[in-house]
């Protein structure tokens, strides 16, 4: 038990001196897969998970902690669903299978804190203030409708930036973040990539 | 750095862009869709005899062709299922001058020019609005088989650019009929891609009996 204790103290004394050895960043770039929850009123349109996204993000730092940049997204999430009757008036049915799709582009400026800007593995949290587009289509067979909107757009994330080594100015980006709009774009997201440094 | 940045850019977007995980697309896509619309003013209750067209009127753009086959049969027989089982009966000529009540006209709608632009989704209520009554395409109805002979006056399938690929199901108030005024249809049913997929027989049969399932040709209120 001794032994246990000794190798997980050993452990921790190595993670927390090479956890500050980190480089501090001026600028940083990320490019990510997004995967997003659709929220609220877009949560009755699709439910499920979209497992369709990209993200790209930048920050240039004004302090060791403190980075101004932009982020632009893109997600898109879609639902099949199995033929039923709809009543459209009292004198109109219809029987179809829909195929349902959301897209959402939000676009941000964002502000950036680092809680940690020495350590190798660093952490964040940020806030996001911009517009995003919302689109829903609905299909039935060939035939596609839509409808559009755009919305005031705030967006809380935290992430981590983990360098794929002690020099390498490349490394990857983890977020998970909610998008608070005004129209029907609200979701939780999460984004998984690369980030390039700049020292 | 520019260039790697501006690359790596580029790749996101283009990765992120395809639409992963969508195999049910095609699958929902090749569905058939049944649409059934009911007259406001119809009172059901009033007829009691059918008759179903003996042949389809294949609408192709300026050209009208009635034809009789395989397809023909199967429609027939299905519909004449539905109706019995409203409790309509099927017509028997007991005299020259005798007529059904209801006549059941059949459309396959190849394609059309027309075009009526929907809003969202719940536009197709607006298709059926403009087009209720509205002739696209008169033609002559004289056909010297067993079905005409109770109905020479012209009639008018209902159709929009939604049709194409369609078969529609006119059912024409035959009792009520003044001599040169438009066919009033009491209720009309559509399958959209009834040929145009690979579905079987029973599957067809499914696709038109829902029309009549979902919104009967019957009083309801």
């Amino acid at each position: 038990m001794k032994k246990i204790y000794t190798i997980a103290i050993a452990l921790l004394v190595a993670a927390t001196s090479f956890a500050q050895t980190g480089h501090r960043y001026s600028q940083v770039y990320s490019f990510n897969w997004q995967t997003s929850l659709p929220l609220g009123e877009q949560a009755e349109f699709i439910p499920s998970m979209g497992l369709n996204g990209a993200n790209f993000n930048f920050g240039f730092f004004v302090t060791d902690n403190i980075a101004v940049g932009a982020d632009f997204s893109w997600s898109y999430n879609q639902k099949s669903v199995s033929p039923e009757v709809y009543n459209v008036s009292d004198n109109c049915a219809i029987y179809a299978a829909l195929y349902k799709t959301t897209q959402t582009i939000p676009m941000k400026a964002q502000f950036k804190y680092l809680f940690n800007p020495t350590s190798f593995v660093k952490v964040y949290a940020s806030a996001g203030l911009g517009a995003t587009s919302y689109i829903e289509y609905t299909q039935i067979q060939e035939y596609q409708f839509s409808n559009s909107s755009w919305g005031f757009l705030m967006s809380p994330e935290v992430g981590v930036y983990i360098p794929f080594g002690e020099h390498s100015p490349w490394g990857a980006n983890v977020v998970a973040g909610y998008n608070w709009a005004t129209n029907k774009a609200q979701n939780l997201y999460f984004n998984v990539g690369i980030f390039f440094s700049v020292f | 750095m520019k260039r790697t940045i501006l690359i790596l850019f580029v790749t996101s977007l283009l990765v992120g862009s395809c639409s992963f995980f969508n195999d049910d697309y095609q699958e929902t896509v090749e569905q058939f869709v049944s649409v059934a619309y009911k007259s406001d003013n119809a009172d059901f209750s009033q007829y009691e005899t059918y008759v179903v067209a003996d042949s389809i009127l294949y609408v192709d753009g300026d050209k009208n062709v009635r034809k009789k086959n395989d397809l023909t049969d199967e429609v027939k027989s299905v519909i004449a299922g539905a109706m019995n089982a409203l409790g309509y009966t099927p017509f028997i000529a007991s005299s020259a001058s005798s007529k059904p009540d209801l006549i059941l006209d059949l459309s396959y709608i190849v394609s059309t020019t027309t075009t009526i632009y929907p809003g969202y989704w719940w536009g197709w209520d607006y298709w059926y609005y403009y087009d209720w009554f509205y002739p696209y395409y008169p033609y002559d109805p004289y056909y010297p088989g067993g079905f005409y002979p109770y109905y020479p006056y012209p009639m008018y399938p209902m159709v929009s650019s939604y049709s194409t690929g369609s078969l529609t199901i006119d059912m024409v108030d035959i009792k009520n009929l003044q001599k040169d005024s438009n066919p009033p249809i009491v209720w009309h049913g559509l399958v959209r891609s009834i040929l145009t997929s690979a579905h079987t027989s029973e599957e067809r049969a499914d696709a038109i009996a829902q029309c009549f399932d979902m919104m009967p040709p019957v009083n309801t209120k």
